[in-house]
């Protein structure tokens, strides 16, 4: 149980990055990222939602498919992607930095989509499914966080003005991919 | 923008081409990172992706000319994701067919902006074929660029488009992994933002 809780953990951290291991970029990405100081709040919510989501929509898998109902699952991820933005709102209200990024969280496809790849990666594994949701979350922190230090770097630099904005962004992705990769390949 | 002077056809090619939905506004840039490892998938998700923005387009339409409301977007995002579970289901086949993400990336668009910016900021207050028309140009140019971002990532990754081998040994064969849709990506948009400069008046 450890074992797989452990395995899962690093290859969520390593692997299950929804922004540069899936390419899952939610529009709200680019405005979150384009300073370091607004991407802490944002990279600190979306974290929060997907610990908190990908266990739910494992669940929500598991049940479904236990009803032979699994084509309501998306809608009923949506729903429950609803649910979990505003638990977050409630229990961040006293923390004004943290509820202002409930808006980017109402439809963002990078929690949704690291939710339905640990349900369909893990069934009949509850403890691999929360390493893996674990895992990933950190590594969307550490990816939201880095991004915006790169795109900064790259912004305020010798680059041409045409990078800014999305180019910048995706070019950051790029580098981040690589460093992701280089360390899976130590681990492996 | 839209103006009222503008006709169907007018409107039809600004939303595919100086309007476009992955070049211009970013909105699907997600798709052409993630959904463009093949030509295949990227025309899948294209064609999902424009029939969820037709669907919305005629929605938020059909509001704003029998209600005189505005489409909330949580009845868009809900009836997108009805959409796209129904065309997950009747494509069941096919997407196993497709890279292992694909049915993910399906699921992904129904809350993605890109499947109902359009209709909420825009189609509200024109006519059902005005509507139609202006969803129709951006879903198009969607589909457009996401074919040709899949077509050369595909070329370069693996020598080939489909089943056709155009080059004896693909050239980069990482462009079919993730860091091919990250470097294409923004070189398509870098390049777009050129063209449009020299285009300027």
């Amino acid at each position: 149980m450890t074992g797989a809780l452990l395995q899962s953990l690093v290859t969520g951290l390593l692997a299950g990055d929804p922004i540069t291991a899936i390419g899952l970029i939610p529009v709200s990405f680019a405005a979150a990222t384009d300073r370091p100081r607004n991407a802490w709040p944002y990279a600190v919510f979306g974290m929060c939602a997907i610990v908190l989501f990908s266990p739910l929509a494992w669940l929500l898998h598991a049940g479904l498919a236990a009803a032979r109902l699994l084509p309501l699952e998306v809608p009923g991820a949506v729903l429950l992607l609803w649910g979990v933005r505003r638990t977050l709102a409630l229990a961040f209200r006293r923390v004004p930095a943290l509820a202002d990024q409930s808006p980017f969280f109402f439809a963002n496809c990078a929690v949704l989509g690291t939710g339905l790849l640990t349900a369909g990666r893990s069934p009949g594994q509850p403890a691999a499914a929360l390493g893996h949701a674990a895992g990933a979350a950190a590594a969307f922190f550490v990816a939201t966080v880095t991004i915006a230090h790169l795109r900064s770097r790259i912004e305020t630099g010798r680059a041409p003005r045409l990078l800014a904005g999305w180019p910048s962004l995706l070019l950051a992705c790029a580098v981040l991919w690589i460093v992701f990769q280089g360390l899976a390949l130590l681990v492996r | 923008m839209r103006l009222p002077s503008e006709s169907n056809q007018q409107l039809f090619l600004k939303s595919l081409a100086a309007e476009n939905a992955v070049l211009h506004s970013g909105l699907g840039v997600m798709l052409a990172v993630a959904g463009t490892e093949t030509a295949a998938q990227a025309f899948f998700l294209g064609s999902a992706a424009l029939a969820l923005i037709l669907l919305n387009g005629l929605v938020a339409a059909l509001a704003g000319d029998l209600l005189q409301k505005r489409a909330p977007v949580w009845l868009l995002v809900m009836q997108s994701a009805l959409a796209a579970a129904l065309i997950g289901q009747l494509f069941r086949d096919r997407l196993t067919e497709l890279p292992p993400v694909t049915g993910v990336l399906l699921a992904t668009l129904a809350v993605s902006p890109v499947a109902f910016a359009r209709a909420r900021t825009g189609t509200a207050n024109m006519t059902i074929g005005r509507s139609l028309f202006d969803a129709a140009g951006f879903g198009t140019g969607l589909v457009a660029a996401l074919v040709a971002l899949g077509s050369l990532r595909e070329l370069l990754g693996r020598g080939a488009v489909g089943q056709t081998r155009l080059l004896a040994h693909p050239p980069a064969p990482w462009m079919g992994t993730l860091l091919g849709g990250f470097l294409l990506g923004a070189l398509a948009l870098a390049l777009f933002r050129v063209a449009r400069a020299r285009s300027a008046p």
